[in-house]
């Protein structure tokens, strides 16, 4: 029987040697890491970078210190971190990499390039109003919206549930309140 | 029963949780009855529904695409291997062996060295073919390197040595004729001669002509006796002009065919047929044809330190009647001898202009005084050429 996302977020300790331990870690957290981190950054490639910066900085945190009791949730902060520090970055080398990959999405969708371009600007949006907000609330809502469950959250983050839904509840406020001041509510 | 209104963690958790949960039942049974909670919730839900429709939006195509784990999974662990790999690059160098132990085995090796086992031969030797099989493929080369050998052979050999060759090629050769002679400096003749002779019947005898000297003492001559002040004969020529040697100690002329001890059938003191201090037939003090020392026939001429004479007394001459009423006009050349006296004489016409200026021309140079010329400071008879013009104003 597969092991739930839950189960290993939840689990206490290494079964098993550090080496393989790490190994089970990446090939059970890099794909959903990866797609947690595409919805933030919107590029493939710049998301897979930013999941193998965090399991490398996992391995090097992991190294130098005592074994971590919540490994999973070490990874998924750190690596939402590096996407919100990514997304707020300016370089002209992330707006280069953000046009072409919208100029990718718009050519995989010939039908309906228009509506594609739209819902690319869209998106657009929603992630600068989360790079605007507090990390702690932008890990909240992403982890929310890419399909992680409220325990889940709340393992990675080392909060309580109560204590989570305070969060959510702020960061959801939080949000509507940047994103009606920067784009009106009519959006 | 009125409970305790519902908090910001119960209302966002009755949206979060799903399923009959005790929250939500909790949630559930409070709004019912609170009236303002009802409307804090309303407010929570619409908050909720709009920002997860915003969030929503993240959801794009390049959600479905696979990601290829193992690929990342051997770059992130390269990327961990890699400073293990760098650190052992840097590493220190294994400890060397001291000197005095590696001079130790080595002499230990060479004493008593170590006893390998047997070389076992693996490999077997394959025959290959020599370089000069390479020609069997194609046997046409080695013909088509005869042929080549045998035409170039052929040509060199009865080609070039052919007559009609050798005129064609002699025809259209282009034969380079160097003139050299506006690059040889010219050599100016110095002129003069000299002769004598002591009136005796046979002719001068063979012998060597004494040394060159402008200024002559003794006349060169073959004496019986022998004088008391004793003097060494001498020719006049200018001290580095190359005489005609003779082989012979005794004084005579060295282009004499009989050597007989005679002075020669001239007069004058010195040796020959001629007259004069010198040698030869010429008149003066020098050496053959000629006269007024020197060699080579004639007189000085300008040139081989011999300097020019200068016209110190000019005379005008004057125009004939019949040049002058046909306005004729010119330049006559003429070749005249300065002697050491400063005057002309020997005057011959080298251009003429006829109508009785020539004999205008020789008049008035004839009435010139000159300024001799000198050789080695001392004045000398000078052929010099000079020009008279004749102008109407």
């Amino acid at each position: 029987m597969q092991q739930t996302y839950e189960a290993v977020l939840l689990s206490a300790g290494p079964p098993s040697a550090p080496g393989h331990q790490f190994e089970e870690l990446f090939f059970e957290h890099y794909p959903r890491l990866v797609k947690t981190l595409l919805r933030l950054v919107g590029n493939s490639g710049q998301a897979e970078e930013l999941a193998a910066d965090a399991f490398y900085k996992l391995h090097q945190h992991r190294s130098q210190q005592q074994a971590d009791e919540n490994p999973a949730g070490w990874l998924y902060r750190t690596a939402m971190n590096l996407g919100l520090d990514a997304l707020r970055s300016k370089s002209r080398r992330v707006r280069r990499e953000e046009q072409a990959h919208r100029d990718t999405l718009a050519h995989e969708t010939p039908g309906n390039p228009l509506y594609e371009m739209l819902a690319e600007e869209q998106r657009e949006r929603v992630r600068t109003v989360i790079a605007r907000l507090k990390p702690i609330h932008g890990q909240v809502l992403l982890m929310g919206s890419s399909g992680f469950t409220s325990k889940e959250i709340a393992a990675v983050l080392g909060v309580r549930l109560d204590s989570l839904y305070v969060l959510i509840s702020r960061a959801k406020t939080q949000f509507e309140k940047e994103y009606t001041g920067l784009y009106g509510r009519a959006e | 029963m009125i409970t305790a209104c519902l908090s910001e963690s119960d209302l966002q958790g009755y949206l979060e949780e799903s399923g009959p949960t005790p929250l939500r039942q909790i949630v559930e049974g409070h709004l019912v009855s609170c009236a303002r909670c009802r409307v804090e919730f309303d407010r929570v839900v619409a908050t909720h529904q709009r920002v997860n429709a915003w969030l929503s939006e993240l959801v794009s195509p390049a959600d479905a695409m696979p990601v290829d784990v193992q690929t990342a999974f051997a770059r992130v662990s390269h990327k961990i291997e890699a400073p293990d790999h760098l650190a052992r690059l840097l590493a220190p160098a294994a400890v060397e062996i001291p000197w005095y132990i590696s001079l130790y085995r080595t002499l230990g090796e060479l004493i008593r060295p170590e006893k390998l086992p047997p070389l076992e031969v693996t490999s077997r030797p394959v025959a290959v073919k020599t370089i000069w099989g390479l020609y069997a493929r194609d046997p046409r080369s080695r013909w088509v390197s005869v042929g080549i050998h045998a035409a170039v052979f052929s040509l060199l050999m009865f080609g070039f040595t052919s007559p009609t060759m050798q005129k064609a090629i002699r025809q259209n050769f282009t034969m380079l004729d160097p003139n050299l002679k506006p690059f040889v400096p010219e050599v100016k003749p110095q002129g003069g001669g000299g002769g004598g002779g002591a009136r005796e019947a046979l002719p001068v005898s063979k012998g060597q002509l004494p040394k060159p000297s402008m200024t002559v003492f003794v006349p060169p001559q073959i004496v019986d006796h022998t004088p008391k002040l004793a003097m060494d004969p001498s020719l006049i020529a200018p001290p580095d002009m190359p005489l005609p040697q003779s082989t012979l100690n005794t004084r005579g002329d060295p282009l004499a065919k009989l050597m007989n001890g005679s002075n020669g059938n001239g007069s004058g003191g010195g040796m020959g047929d001629g007259r004069g201090g010198g040698v030869g037939l010429g008149h003066g003090g020098g050496f053959g044809l000629g006269s007024d020392g020197g060699i080579g026939g004639g007189v000085f001429r300008v040139g081989g330190g011999v300097n020019a004479p200068s016209v110190i007394v000019k005379v005008d001459p004057e125009y004939s009647e019949e040049a002058r009423k046909a306005k004729y006009s010119g330049t006559v050349l003429l070749s005249v001898i300065v002697d050491q006296e400063g005057h002309a004489r020997d005057i011959h016409v080298l251009k003429s202009l006829g109508m009785g200026l020539d004999e205008k021309a020789v008049e008035a140079v004839q009435k010139w005084k000159f300024k001799p010329g000198m050789k080695g400071g001392q004045a000398v008879n000078v052929r010099a050429q000079i020009e008279v013009n004749f102008r109407l104003l």
